[in-house]
């Protein structure tokens, strides 16, 4: 053994390194230093290295941008007035970055049997000192804690109904059969609910202004959002819902339920740009005609939102044709266990 | 075709020292040979789990926990071991650094490693 670290400095270092990481890097360090001086060198030399490990294995290229455009809109709305020259987007700047470094961090430093899993002290202090940036870049307080709290919310809301997945991850096989069955139903239901909750939301931005709209083209485009919203509504009720699983069949009858119902959700996902993305293309088009032939608005803004919409658009898509896919390698698991059955 | 990734240099000597450690593959037993293998050029603990990390998403090697041992105060080690493909691209690598030390020598004799040893001696570092 050889440095044996005195109780705080221990304390010190098991706070800073990835809890997956934890276990053997301390012992690691001990043992390669024989003073202090020596251990705190080789933690400094370590600790970024370990860092970037955990970064590589639980964050996504994917995340990274989707976190980076989810906090661009947040800060820019919760900013009043709303961003509209160079110098305001500069100050928004480092905030930004500091939220989106430490969202990296926040996964780095997850739980180790949880890849999904943010670290809430983590995400916490990030919060705090992204205020604080901002706060010290000119920006009201409430504003910014309200747009990165409505964020934290999504986030939160994003991560709970996947919980269930962990069990879907699973090989399948007839013992598993009930529990994944019923764990993909409920992923199901909570999606659907995920989607009528931000449904409402935008609902109830946009029915009022289908009156109050400035102009009879304002009025239309968002008249044409809400029919789009209701759509979507409608199709995750009425074509994309959960169902509940057969009642006192056998396991053969169940793996049929169970596999046909892969099979619907998965061609339901393939089938995203018609029934989920396209509804909402003549009430954006509408809304942006509308915002041109305003004289206040900023015709450049106007534009540039056009790339950061379609942006969005494709990344829902990329989503959705990755978990087609995933769905595609339960369907065959499931039809090779029906080969396997008696 | 699928690019076939070849091992780094550093990745060899990673490699190397797990090869030769065996059963007692470790972070700070593959540091220390690593160190001694790297010589005259210094080596940190990062380098050695960041290589060993892109190792292990290579196929390269495997790693587990072990039990905690007193010796470490009651800590796990995390060891590892060699994985076919590792095997494999040592080997490759091997046979090309064979090759090189053979042209080499063809060029500057025999001895050039031993006067090559010498001029590092009188130049540390």
């Amino acid at each position: 053994m050889g440095f044996q670290p005195e109780w705080w400095l221990e304390r010190f270092t098991t706070a800073l390194i990835p809890p997956g990481s934890r276990e053997h890097v301390l012992g690691d360090l001990a043992e390669c230093s024989e003073t202090r001086g020596e251990y705190l060198e080789n933690l400094a030399s370590a600790l970024p290295c370990v860092i970037v490990c955990h970064i590589r294995r639980r964050v996504s290229k994917g995340t990274v941008v989707i976190n980076a455009i989810a906090s661009a809109i947040a800060l820019t709305a919760a900013t009043t007035p709303p961003v509209s020259d160079s110098g305001t987007w500069i100050r928004l700047l480092l905030p930004w970055a500091i939220w989106n470094a430490g969202c990296v961090l926040a996964a780095a430093y997850g739980p180790p049997d949880k890849l999904g899993r943010l670290n809430p002290s983590v995400l916490g202090a990030t919060f705090l000192v992204v205020v604080i940036a901002a706060v010290l870049a000119g920006f009201s307080i409430a504003a910014v804690a309200t747009g990165l709290g409505a964020l934290i919310v999504l986030l939160l809301l994003l991560n709970m109904p996947w919980v269930p997945t962990e069990k879907l991850l699973q090989p399948l096989s007839v013992d598993t059969l009930p529990d994944q069955a019923r764990a993909f139903q409920r992923t199901i239901w909570w999606r659907n609910a995920r989607e009528i909750g931000a449904a409402l939301i935008v609902l109830t931005a946009n029915v009022p202004d289908m009156w109050r709209g400035e102009t009879a083209v304002d009025r239309l485009s968002h008249g044409l959002l809400v029919a789009g919203t209701l759509f979507v509504m409608g199709y995750l009720r009425f074509r994309a819902g959960s169902r509940p699983l057969p009642a006192g069949g056998d396991s053969r009858c169940l793996l049929q339920f169970h596999r046909d119902e892969l099979v619907r959700q998965r061609d339901i996902l393939r089938d995203v740009p018609r029934w989920y993305l396209l509804p909402f293309i003549p009430g954006l088009l509408v809304g942006m005609l509308s915002k041109l032939s305003s004289a206040s608005a900023n015709p450049v803004a106007v534009v540039l939102a056009l790339p950061i919409v379609l942006g969005v658009f494709y990344l829902i898509w990329r989503v959705n044709v990755w978990a087609a896919a995933w769905l595609d390698k339960q369907v065959q698991q499931a039809i090779a266990l029906e080969e396997r059955m008696p | 075709m699928a690019k076939r990734e070849t091992p780094g240099h550093f990745e060899q000597l990673v490699l190397t020292a797990i090869l030769s450690l065996a059963d007692d593959a470790y972070g700070v037993s593959i540091y220390k040979k690593v160190k001694e293998l790297a010589r005259p050029r210094s080596v940190s603990l990062g380098a050695i789990y960041v290589t060993l990390d892109r190792m292990e998403d290579k196929g390269y090697v495997k790693s587990w926990l072990s039990d905690p041992t007193p010796a470490r105060g009651g800590r796990s080690k995390r060891q590892y071991r060699l994985r076919s493909a590792g095997e494999r691209a040592l080997q490759e690598s091997a046979v090309a650094a064979r090759r090189i030390w053979d042209v080499i020598s063809d060029a500057w004799g025999p001895d050039w490693s031993q006067a090559w040893g010498r001029k590092l001696k009188k130049e540390p570092g």
